[in-house]
């Protein structure tokens, strides 16, 4: 499948290689004489934007239609996307780009012959092949023709997802220990809370928070799991449940609850929950998103506190459980998971196309998602401009050096960034989230320069090593059928429920108990179904990815 | 209707009082704090908020959050259009669902219990949201002020309230009307509307606080914003914090939670919301409170 | 020719004559049929989305019939036991508790002697029906949390030793909703009550003291008959709706702990049915929450009927 997409793309390359060199503006985009229309749904549940962010896209719209000739007018959604999206379709009046449709939602444009062929236009869009390379075969049907392509895809692969997490400042003062596997975390955690056991208005510290029901299927990389799954030599799949490495997991969370200093409310916390106690210094360490010490830790600590220090924040740091291969704690799906179609109703698919490859450019990335370079009047000042990236007559370009500083320094301001219009992100229509050719760039303005800022410096450092590609794994490359979809569904409520209950099992004896409970109650939702759904999808992956 | 009824205080009648009146200020503790909690919410600063702990007073004062909210361009627009459709949608409504209340409840009117059972089945039985939104579509309500209105004139909760009133009407009125020769529609208007005043009241604060608080319609209905409710447009800003828990990429995830007014905007827009309301209500609230209280002390 | 005499007149069919008679009245009937026709029972073939595969961008009669599938599916799958349990046991508790505290609460809201008082009171009492759940679930995951306002109230005056993880017992969990229920919806049911009140005939009050009836009397045998009718009203318009058993409350206070104890059919129905947008299993729910529901008013207003004269219809 994968040899017939690329052959058919490369032999409509070369045939259609000689493009004439039109008109190009600093950004290298042909600007067309007609108007080129824009006119997509971006599928984002609950889509709201703030002041400066509304200024930004209006700016935005004015300055595309100025230097590109190129209208945008986008339809998002206040309540559910995917309901919406439903109703344009039962209704007939869907626009003609669909941005982030599920994988479901996705079948029913392309079974109902609603989503256009993309493979000949594909072969015009030079940007779009080098920056998906290979992995464009995996979109392509059994005839090699290609009706789809992801909202997002590739991913910064230094960039971790989840991360354990550790006051900086604590560990400092209890000798910088190293931290090479789950015990010495604990262990090192133990040892602040013997120094620190409260607050300093004297309210008891927690020495674990836990949110999402402890993670399981993510945090079992620590311990070799791959987001939930064991990889047997075979190639087949087995659940986390049934594994020896998910039950050490949990014995591991569940000897650390009998010791009585994690939070109580672990199992039942969302993020907001936890995040009041981080706020408030009463938990010691928690485990879950990379982001999460910063949200909730000095993010608000520099603000509120008048004696805050550089080093009172959480650092992320990384493990292995001695008897795990690797640490998969992130696993990186660079295939996608939401997709892009152009419907029936688009009239000029080429030309939206080429704009959909212009987007891919690195000039195209960075007006996309960076936002309108040069000079833009500032929301919160109006009489001053402020700027986040350069380019010059010549398409030459480079990031504002101010904004660079400000962002490594920590000081950026993000509320301030959505005048540039480009933090919604409303104007992808694909998204490449790796990096530039340079190395150095890539979408996320935070996200750069790692090695000149102490702290992600930190970061980059504990947490290489557990960062791994995961597209053969989660990509799902095979239709799920509605027993299959039952079956997901209903296993991942039957951990929901019973995994806590191992977690919090008082005595070895209730913890064997509620561990064969929580097998057999994710057995009886359908375990098997799923997993062979899995097993099947995993090395049909590799098939493709092999040719 | 501010009658109040005499009788002999006796001890235990005291007793009761006092316990009533106990068991009532534990309630409204109840009912009010958490109302005043989004007060001192709304006025304090957002990031302090984060530290939680805040309870009958703020810890740091600040105007920020309702400038937040007052400053959005839309939405004076959005509450003239509030406003408009509540007082439309209350007036078209209470009338109409009066109207049929009497209709099903007319002694001699043949078709009655036809009318009543065709109602009282929509109640259970409806086709669900997609065919209701392709009806709005080939009815033109599409962006149209009218879909507030039309689809919602006639409820069979309302009529069957209206007409449990109307029912205990005397006959004799509505007979010497009719032996007067006055018109159905004349009787409607010189009986029974006076008369059943107090559950038309209350059928009017029901209506009319649905309208100011609906926003599922505008979402759907109110595409190009023109007919944008203030409801929805605050809905917006309480929206910033559920788009999150659908992200799963996690740098994602991230940045919205950067982005995301803080839950001190959150108290603010509620507050907004609700005091426009509690405003409004004490002029309805006479027609069903006052009546007759039982144990009242001698003057 | 005239009839020979003694013949009985052949009689008009009874809506024939009202036609004429009261056409008045069924000239105001006939927008108002026109309108639910259009704005209700038209939307209605939406219900044969029970009977296919649906799927949105195809017109109902052009996907796979399946006749029964989705309702057989739901009714003998392995949860649904536990969901009509818990559907019920919550309902219930609204049928009766709840049900029973606005009408109390109207009457000792009626004994406040002072207006002012009595207004701010039934003002303020609505207040919580304003707070959407997600808010009023925060204030209440806060409050009951392990190491939240309740606990440390209870701990400082030594009423008990250690925290108690409210939120986290499932047994709990049923009287945990009908309270909160409660609280929400006092004050707003109550007006119904209280409209009902006002239109008590002041003489039967007066006639009631010359009897000799003291406050409780008056309540009892006055106020309380009076209210009956939209008391049976109400009653019989919630038995209808006893597959109802909330929704957004049981996503903010519950958690996946409890979760044995408050997943109802219309947070299973949205989680396999809605949210994968399978249309046809969520259709087919609420079609048969409809029918059941539907026959209980049926029988609930016949009993009513027979036993006194107030009736839905």
């Amino acid at each position: 499948m994968l040899k017939k997409a690329l052959a058919l793309v490369m032999a409509l390359s070369l045939a259609l290689g000689a493009a004439a060199m039109a008109e190009e503006n600093a950004f290298g985009w042909n600007v067309p004489e007609e108007t080129l229309r824009i006119y997509s749904f971006y599928n984002s549940s609950n889509f709201a934007t703030g002041e400066e962010q509304d200024l930004g896209i209006e700016n935005m719209k004015a300055y595309m239609l100025e230097n590109f000739n190129v209208e945008y007018e986008i339809i998002t959604t206040d309540g559910d996307a995917d309901e919406q999206l439903n109703l344009m379709l039962a209704s007939d009046t869907y626009p003609d780009i669909i941005v982030g449709a599920s994988t479901i939602n996705r079948q029913k444009f392309v079974d109902q012959g609603r989503a256009v062929d993309l493979t000949d236009y594909i072969a015009n869009c030079p940007n779009l092949q080098h920056r998906m390379g290979d992995m464009l075969g995996l979109y392509a049907d059994e005839d090699g023709r290609i009706y789809y392509l992801p909202t997002s895809f590739s991913n910064l692969m230094d960039l971790p997802d989840y991360s354990a997490h550790i006051r900086y400042d604590e560990w400092t003062e209890i000798g910088s220990p190293e931290i090479n596997t789950p015990e010495d975390w604990y262990n090192a955690i133990m040892a602040i809370y013997e120094l620190h056991p409260t607050t300093d208005e004297g309210e008891q510290r927690y020495t674990l928070g836990l949110y999402d029901q402890g993670m399981p299927e993510y945090l079992g990389g620590y311990w070799g799991l791959q987001q939930g799954w064991k990889v047997n030599d075979d190639n087949t799949l087995t659940y986390w449940t049934h594994t020896d490495e998910g039950k050490k997991m949990a014995a591991f969370f569940n000897s650390w609850w009998r010791t009585g200093t994690m939070d109580p409310d672990s199992m039942t916390n969302a993020w907001d929950d936890l995040r009041t106690k981080i706020s408030q210094e009463r938990v010691i360490a928690m485990i879950g998103g990379w982001w999460i010490g910063y949200n909730a830790g000095h993010e608000i600590w520099s603000l509120t506190d008048e004696d805050w220090y550089e080093e009172k924040r959480f650092i992320q740091v990384g493990f292995k459980d001695e008897d795990a291969e690797n640490a998969y704690v992130t696993m990186k799906n660079n295939a996608g998971g939401s997709w892009t179609i152009i419907t029936d109703k688009c009239e000029n698919v080429e030309g939206v196309m080429q704009w959909l490859d212009f987007t891919l450019s690195d000039k195209g990335i960075a007006l996309v998602n960076w936002g309108i370079p040069n000079e833009v009047q500032s929301y919160k000042n109006p009489d001053e401009t402020v700027c986040i990236w350069e380019l010059n007559d010549d398409g030459t370009w480079k990031f504002n050096d101010t904004a660079k500083q400000e962002l490594i320094d920590e000081v950026w301001d993000y509320n301030e960034e959505g005048v540039f219009g480009g933090n919604t992100g409303i104007f992808k229509l694909t998204s490449y989230q790796g990096r530039f050719d340079d190395g150095v760039h890539c979408l996320w303005a935070n996200q750069m320069w790692y090695s000149e800022n102490k702290w992600k410096g930190i970061m980059f450092e504990n947490m290489d090593g557990t960062i791994f590609d995961g597209t053969a794994l989660l990509y799902e490359s095979l239709e799920m059928d509605e027993d299959v979809t039952f079956a997901k569904t209903a296993v991942a409520d039957a951990w929901k429920q019973y995994y806590p209950l191992v977690i919090m099992a008082d005595t070895d004896d209730a913890f064997e108990a509620a561990w064969a409970d929580l097998q057999m109650a994710v057995e009886s939702a359908g375990l098997e179904t799923y997993a062979q759904y899995r097993t099947e999808n995993y090395q049909h992956n590799l098939e493709l990815m092999a040719e | 209707m501010r009658k109040v009824y005499y009788i002999k205080q006796t001890p235990s009648g005291r007793v009761f009082d006092a316990v009533n009146g106990i068991v009532i200020a534990l309630l409204m503790f109840l009912m009010i704090y958490p109302f005043w909690n989004m007060l001192v919410l709304s006025f304090n600063d957002g990031t302090d908020a984060l530290l939680g702990k805040l309870y009958f007073w703020p810890r740091v004062w600040t105007l920020s959050n309702y400038e937040y909210v007052f400053k959005n361009r839309d939405l004076l627009h959005g509450a003239l259009v509030s406003v408009l459709r509540v007082v439309v949608g209350t007036v078209t409504g209470v009338i109409c669902n009066a109207l049929l209340g009497y209709i099903v409840s007319c002694r001699q009117f043949y078709g009655r219990k036809f009318m009543r059972i065709l109602f009282i089945i929509t109640m259970y039985f409806g086709g669900g949201l997609i065919p209701t939104y392709l009806l709005m579509l080939e009815l033109g309500f599409m962006n149209n002020f009218l879909v507030y209105i039309i689809p919602g004139l006639f409820s069979c909760y309302y009529m069957l309230l209206a007409s449990s009133y109307i029912q205990n009407i005397p006959e004799a009125l509505f007979e010497s009307a009719r032996i007067d020769g006055a018109s159905e529609l004349k009787t409607f208007v010189r009986i029974v509307v006076p008369l059943a005043m107090p559950m038309l009241a209350c059928i009017a604060v029901y209506i009319g606080v649905g309208h100011w608080n609906s926003w599922f319609d505008v979402s759907l209905y109110s595409r190009d914003g023109t007919w944008d409710t203030l409801q929805i447009i605050l809905y917006r800003l309480l929206n910033q914090a559920n788009a999150k828990a659908d992200i799963t990429n996690q740098q994602q995830l991230y940045m919205s939670m950067r982005t995301i007014q803080p839950e001190t905007v959150r108290a603010a827009t509620t507050v907004v919301v609700v005091v426009p309301i509690v405003f409004i209500y004490p002029f309805f609230q006479r027609y069903f409170v006052g009546g007759i209280t039982l144990g009242a002390v001698k003057g | 020719m005239n009839a020979p005499a003694g013949a009985i007149r052949k009689k008009r069919h009874p809506f024939l004559q009202s036609l004429v008679k009261q056409r008045e009245m069924w000239l105001l009937c006939v927008p108002i049929i026109v309108w639910v026709a259009v704005f209700c029972y038209y939307p209605m073939y939406g219900l044969l989305m029970a009977f296919v595969d649906y799927v949105p961008g195809r017109e109902i009669w052009e996907c796979d019939f399946v006749g029964l599938k989705y309702f057989a599916r739901f009714i003998t799958g392995n949860d649904f036991p536990r969901l009509l349990r818990n559907t019920l046991a919550m309902s219930g508790l609204s049928l009766t508790v709840g049900f029973v505290c606005p009408i109390l609460f109207a009457f000792m809201l009626n004994e406040l002697g002072n207006l002012k008082i009595k207004k701010f009171v039934q003002t303020a009492s609505y207040l919580p029906h304003f707070i959407s759940w997600v808010v009023a679930g925060a204030m209440v995951t806060q409050l009951l949390a392990t190491d939240g306002v309740l606990n440390d109230l209870l701990l400082a005056t030594g009423l008990i030793d250690e925290p108690i993880s409210y939120l986290q017992k499932g047994e709990w969990y049923w009287g945990l909703y009908t309270v909160i229920n409660i609280w929400k919806g006092l004050g707003w049911s109550t007006i119904i009550y209280l409209s009902a009140m006002s239109g008590v005939d002041e003489e039967l009050y007066q006639a009631g003291v010359i009897d000799g009836l003291g406050r409780l009397g008056l309540a009892r045998h006055i106020t309380l008959p009076t209210l009956v009718p939209t008391i049976v009203l109400l009653w019989i318009m919630n038995v209808g709706n006893i597959l109802t058993a909330g929704f957004d409350q049981h996503l903010i206070i519950g958690n996946t702990i409890t979760q044995r104890y408050w997943d109802v059919i219309d947070t299973y129905s949205y989680r396999y049915g809605v949210q994968q947008g399978y249309y046809s299993m969520g259709t087919a729910v609420s079609f048969m929450k409809a029918l059941v529901g539907f026959v209980l008013v049926l029988v609930t207003n016949f009993i009513a009927r027979r036993a006194s004269d107030v009736a839905l219809f």
